[in-house]
């Protein structure tokens, strides 16, 4: 039998035949996700239980076959690609196992999607905060692995904030619970480490989410500006009246224009920057909020200012800000989506450097961003058929990071590191704090097994 | 130096009374000299132990003997403070109450959500050691959601850094929540970055007291299954024989807060009690602490934690007062009802007698989702009643971190 044949026994034998593929055609849909990286894997093993999963990753260790954990490929980092590798597919795992009112609280496996998780709990009234962009594919383990945020974060924070407990397998095999339904828990917080560890500390086979209660109220906000700085600064100016929204998007003119021949979400085409402004919470004091939020808008040059009528007019809005990924592939093939967070008040600089890159390398950028909490996504379009325009495109990336860790920022805060910026962890931390994160790497995965060569640059000792 | 190093001092008192030794106290005024104490540490081979103000110290795994007691409190500057941008960076040594002095003199004026108990004392190094918290978690949540960054001296002597300043951060491991309540054990937090917020613009506290224990429990559960956003709700008695009371805080914009105290009242008469409520900042700030704090003038000789579900809270909450007071026992109990979090503070002074409540208090509560923690307690009393981590963890993760961070073992016990 050849080895290949060994294997895809091997894995049946675990999983069940017709849950391993192992063919070329089957193959390609996992060399990719979200990013610009490529790598096949060896063959897909689809689990459907945690002891599945256990099985897996002791059958990998025992044949020393590196392995990574896939939930629905959104990555947009490399964090699921890896060349000649073991995939652990977990969208089989997409149980939600129990919702407790009591303690408001749900049990959930990794592989349901975000959307389907928040269209369940709106049945009883309770949703749970973050909300990727991507939320209608991207599986909660997904979610975890890159504590995602989205445009909720900014008032109710990001996936590690509302994950209290998680059943993990460890890359020696063995399951694991840590965190509980009761608070503080004795000793360093694990959760809080393996939320955003990319998948490189084991792999979550159950999570256990805080549930809230859906808001009393919402009022959702659409301004438009002639320039970016001016929405930019309304951003700035909200947030000094002690005003925290729930959110607040910016998109640039180059993202309206996609969005509006893809999505049709009612933005003005000539409108140079759009800012979506939601409040949420308790009735009272909303309409004053929202009054002040318009003054603001005024003092800052807003060209017009509307309020959704609706859940109908609110929902369309949304799907127009989350819908902007996937629009601006009408512009070109491909794009490199860039993730810098800086502080608030640096949005500004933080622009000029990307027109400033987008220039200098002779690439167009949409600009797409969390204003409220300094989190950028500058898109840069390309088409990767041209190897001098991916070689650019990757040095520009660079840069934008580079820019923005030099304002106060960070090169990533919420696609995660991964493969694309691995190198880029120089900017911001030095060789000593480098060694010191390694070493967690070094000792909760020894052989290096669980999707290895990921966040650290090559040169880490 | 900050201290003569005397009975007075808080903190030392504290280890005196536990009966703990220690060799030489070391106060580091900077960066530069906790980094060289460390290093004299790994060169001689010689303990250390970390002390802010020493108000967990119950929960810290202390050895009998430290030789080198770390005072912290040396550590106690702002080296950040950027308004626009709602973020601080401070030293570990500074107290909580003088972070908030500061903040709260800044321009428009500026809160950090922490409010754990002897906020005079605590420092926010010894807060985030120990993951300490108070009321104004159920809104605002704990360190786990506040702290952006830090900046630390690891066990080899090496300055390193975690985390940044903004709040959407996914740049490496997310060290910056593990070390959260790991009591120093595997690096030396020298300072801390954390999210800040603009004052709201109005405060108020309401004190509730109902009939019975069940429509105490049916309040709390009305109150959770309603639209209102309360800052804290805190159960509580000044003495067990005391019937509970609630209070019920609230921030936000004033129209927000009148219609919440008018439903709070409103609530209140459903059930059969009453409500008072106080207006402003410092009144509300008052209520919680009265509520939360030990019971001012007595000074407790142990603290008790209990952790439970949030649905259990009131349950458990019960179970307690009942079984303290069948012990003969002066004691005060507190519920954070929004987080399932209940303080025993004991006033007696018998330690025979607070070891067999313990033991058995903890034993008539146990369960898989019960955690008890004590917060103050005689050494070889808190030994016992520790919670340890799940056995998995422990041997697969939490020991082999030791090892490998703190080969020497100089820094305190992970308490595994």
């Amino acid at each position: 039998m050849s080895e290949k044949s060994q294997l895809v026994n091997d894995l049946e034998s675990i999983v069940g035949k017709g849950n391993v593929h192992h063919t070329k055609t089957a193959l390609c849909h996992y060399e990719y996700d979200a990013s610009l990286f490529r790598g096949c894997p060896k063959a897909v093993a689809f689990a459907q239980a945690s002891e599945d999963v256990a099985k897996l990753v002791r059958y990998a260790n025992k044949h020393d076959i590196p392995y990574v954990a896939r939930g629905s490929g959104t990555n947009l980092s490399g964090g699921t690609i890896l060349e000649d590798g073991l995939t652990i597919e977990m969208r089989r795992m997409d149980k939600v196992l129990d919702i407790n009112l009591e303690n408001m609280t749900a049990l959930v496996e990794p592989g349901i999607f975000n959307l389907s998780l928040q269209n369940i709990l709106g049945k009883y009234g309770c949703y749970y905060a973050p909300d990727p962009a991507s939320q209608k594919v991207a599986s909660l383990g997904g979610n975890i692995g890159e504590n995602s945020g989205g445009p909720k974060c900014l008032k109710y924070g990001v996936t590690s904030n509302h994950v209290l407990g998680l059943e993990v397998v460890l890359p020696n095999g063995e399951i694991v619970w840590m965190g509980g339904e009761s608070a503080d828990m004795p000793g360093p917080d694990l959760v809080g480490l393996y939320v955003g560890s990319e998948g490189t500390f084991g792999i979550v086979t159950k999570i256990l989410v805080r549930i809230m209660k859906l808001p009393e109220d919402v009022i959702t906000m659409l301004a438009i500006f002639d320039t970016i700085e001016e929405a930019g600064q309304t951003v700035s100016d909200i947030i000094a009246q002690g005003i925290i929204p729930v959110s607040l998007e910016i998109m640039d003119n180059l993202v309206i224009q996609a969005v509006e021949d893809s999505i049709n979400a009612g933005f003005p085409r000539d409108a140079e920057a759009v800012l979506i402004i939601e409040l949420d919470g308790i009735t009272d004091g909303m309409e004053d909020q929202a009054e002040n939020i318009k003054n603001i808008c005024h003092a800052n040059n807003v060209v017009s200012f509307s309020r959704a009528k609706d859940a109908a007019a609110r929902s369309n809005l949304w799907a127009g800000r989350k819908g902007a990924f996937g629009a601006v592939a009408r512009l070109r093939p491909s794009y490199l989506c860039c993730d810098a967070t800086v502080p608030r008040t640096q949005l500004p600089a933080a622009l000029s450097a990307v027109k400033e890159v987008s220039q200098k390398y002779d690439l167009p950028i949409g600009n797409v961003f969390h204003a409220g909490d300094g989190n950028l996504h500058p898109l840069i379009l390309f088409d990767d058929r041209d190897k001098d325009e991916l070689s650019r495109v990757h040095h520009a990336g660079s840069e934008i990071m580079r820019r923005c860790a030099e304002l106060g920022g960070t090169i990533s805060g919420e696609h995660g590191i991964a493969l694309e910026k691995k190198e880029d962890m120089k900017t911001i931390f030095n060789q000593d704090d480098l060694t010191f994160m390694e070493q967690f790497k070094k000792v909760i995965d020894p052989d290096n097994l669980c999707n290895p060569h990921k966040i650290f640059p090559e040169t880490t000792t | 130096m900050k201290t003569d190093y005397n009975s007075s001092d808080s903190a030392i008192h504290e280890l005196d009374r536990l009966g703990i030794k220690y060799s030489e106290v070391e106060q580091p005024h900077s960066v530069d000299e906790l980094q060289d104490i460390v290093r004299k540490a790994v060169k001689n081979d010689l303990h250390i132990f970390p002390i802010g103000g020493g108000t967990s110290l119950g929960m810290a795994d202390i050895p009998d003997q430290i030789d080198i007691l770390l005072d912290m409190r040396g550590l106690d500057k702002v080296l950040h403070f950027d308004d626009k941008n709602l973020n601080i960076t401070l030293q570990a040594g500074m107290t909580i109450n003088e972070i908030h002095s500061f903040l709260s003199s800044q321009g428009r004026g500026y809160m950090l959500p922490l409010d754990p108990m002897y906020s005079e004392l605590a420092t926010i190094g010894g807060a985030y050691a120990a993951n300490s918290s108070g009321p104004l978690r159920h809104f605002y949540g704990t360190l786990r959601d506040q702290a952006l960054g830090a900046g630390a001296i690891d066990a080899q002597g090496r300055k390193v850094k975690f985390g940044g300043m903004t709040v959407k951060n996914v740049s490496g491991y997310d060290l910056t929540k593990f070390f959260i309540g790991s009591f120093g054990s595997l690096c030396i937090i020298s300072q801390i970055s954390l999210r800040i917020l603009p004052f709201p613009q109005s405060f108020s506290a309401c004190e509730v007291a109902l009939p019975t224990e069940e429509e105490t429990a049916n309040f709390l559960y009305a109150l959770r299954q309603s639209y209102l956003l309360p800052s804290g709700v805190v159960l509580f008695q000044d003495r067990l024989q005391d019937a509970p009371r609630i209070i019920v805080a609230f921030e936000g914009h004033e129209k927000a807060v009148e219609r919440q105290n008018n439903e709070i009242h409103q609530l209140s008469q459903t059930h059969g009690g009453t409500c008072s409520t106080s207006m402003g900042r410092e009144n509300m700030v008052q209520s919680l602490h009265k509520a939360f704090d030990p019971v001012p003038g007595h000074n407790p000789v142990a603290i008790f934690k209990i952790a439970v579900p949030i649905g259990q809270g009131t349950q458990t909450f019960n179970r307690v007062v009942d079984f303290t007071q069948g012990k003969d026992l002066e004691a005060k109990c507190t519920l954070l009802a929004g987080n399932g979090v209940i303080h025993i503070h004991l006033m007696s002074a018998d330690e025979e007698k607070i070891g067999a409540y313990a033991q058995d208090l903890k034993q008539a509560i146990s369960g898989d989702t019960a955690q008890f923690m004590p917060l103050k307690a005689p050494a070889s009393i808190a030994r016992n009643l520790r919670s340890r981590s799940d056995e998995k963890l422990s041997n697969y993760l939490l020991k082999p971190l030791k090892n490998k961070f703190d080969p020497q073992n100089i820094l305190p016990s992970l308490g595994e």
